[in-house]
């Protein structure tokens, strides 16, 4: 029996062999990408732009802030 | 140009992603729902100054930071395929950024402008992703080659990824009597051996009797692609880059339905 002698990987060769389990990941998720986008996600989308924005912007509320009160990840599973 | 022109067309990839990070589709679209919903709560919260694709995966990613990445219940999932599951075991942070790059294509600069990580913070952690891979792949592999000096370059570079070589067999009887006491995890098999026989014959009676991947590495690649190949098998063609046979290695355990992740203690 020949022991292993692990080594780091170049950058190359890691590049290489990210690819290749990338092809083969995207054959196995690629029929979400197929699938119809859930209507519910557009009509988000939609109800975001309609006219219905009196209310003045929430303020300070950032990119790093959102869905922190209202987001678990009990309920992403529902 | 409306929110939805801007970000419809990115969702079904978002969605992917989500699936593969969470190992689930319900529990991956739980995020982005909330992440589209923080969106249309707030239109401040859009990053503009991202273009549209990487701004829609940092808004999943602030949802993720916010709501912080499930552990792995150990339950079955839904889409608990060997490879989903595999993906799963790896740290949060390196399996997005792997998943990132590998999965969604995002450049090493633009993964790490989702992540709000520097660009070489990336490159750790793919790297950690693929040391926790390897590692978690770490099996013992049978050689097929009578040519001493292939059969040593090819030890050597399956040893180079943390993976045991038990030993080479330079023809069909050798292989067949050597799988049978080590049950090898992966074989790599030249297909033209010493006394005549031939290398697809020998994985064709390793298989009959073990599910294992086979890599054949052979100058003769039309005898594999004209006769009748045995599955699963993957074919490098000789001389090799010694780059493309550690991928397809990594390629033929990780995606190996039947192996185990404790196949290597």
């Amino acid at each position: 029996m020949t022991e292993p002698r692990m080594r780091s990987p170049d950058l190359e060769e890691m590049k290489l062999r990210q690819q290749a389990i990338g092809e083969g990941l995207r054959q196995i998720f690629d029929d979400v990408v197929n699938e119809p986008v859930p209507e519910d996600f557009l009509d988000i989308l939609r109800r975001a732009e309609a006219p219905h924005r009196d209310e003045p912007p929430t303020g300070d509320v950032g990119p790093a802030d959102m869905g922190a009160g209202d987001m678990g990840a009990g309920d992403a599973a529902g | 140009m409306s929110l939805i022109q801007v970000i419809a067309p990115h969702l079904p990839f978002l969605r992917r992603y989500a699936r593969a990070l969470l190992g689930d589709q319900a529990l991956g679209d739980g995020y982005v729902r909330a992440a589209l919903e923080g969106l249309a709560a707030d239109s401040g919260a859009w990053p503009a100054e991202l273009p549209p694709r990487l701004g829609l995966y940092r808004a999943f990613q602030n949802v993720l930071q916010a709501a912080g990445l499930p552990e792995p219940s150990g339950a079955p999932r839904r889409d608990g395929t060997a490879p989903a599951e595999r993906l799963l075991r790896l740290a949060p942070l390196s399996r997005q950024a792997f998943l990132l790059t590998a999965l969604e294509g995002f450049s090493n600069a633009d993964a790490a402008r989702v992540l709000s990580v520097e660009p070489s913070r990336i490159e750790q952690l793919i790297a950690r992703a693929q040391r926790e891979i390897d590692a978690e792949l770490a099996t013992d592999v049978l050689i097929i080659e009578d040519e001493a000096v292939i059969a040593a370059d090819i030890e050597a570079l399956v040893l180079d990824l943390g993976h045991r070589v038990p030993g080479v067999a330079a023809t069909r009887s050798e292989a067949l009597a050597l799988a049978r006491e080590v049950r090898p995890g992966l074989v790599l098999a030249d297909i033209q051996l010493a006394d005549g026989s031939s290398g697809i014959d020998a994985v064709k009676d390793i298989l009959a009797e073990h599910d294992v991947p086979v890599i054949f590495i052979t100058a003769f690649p039309e005898r594999l692609l004209t006769g009748e190949r045995p599955e699963p098998t993957f074919l490098i063609t000789k001389p090799f880059q010694p780059e493309t046979v550690k991928a397809a290695v990594g390629q033929a355990l990780f995606f190996h339905p039947g192996r185990q992740g404790d196949a290597a203690g």
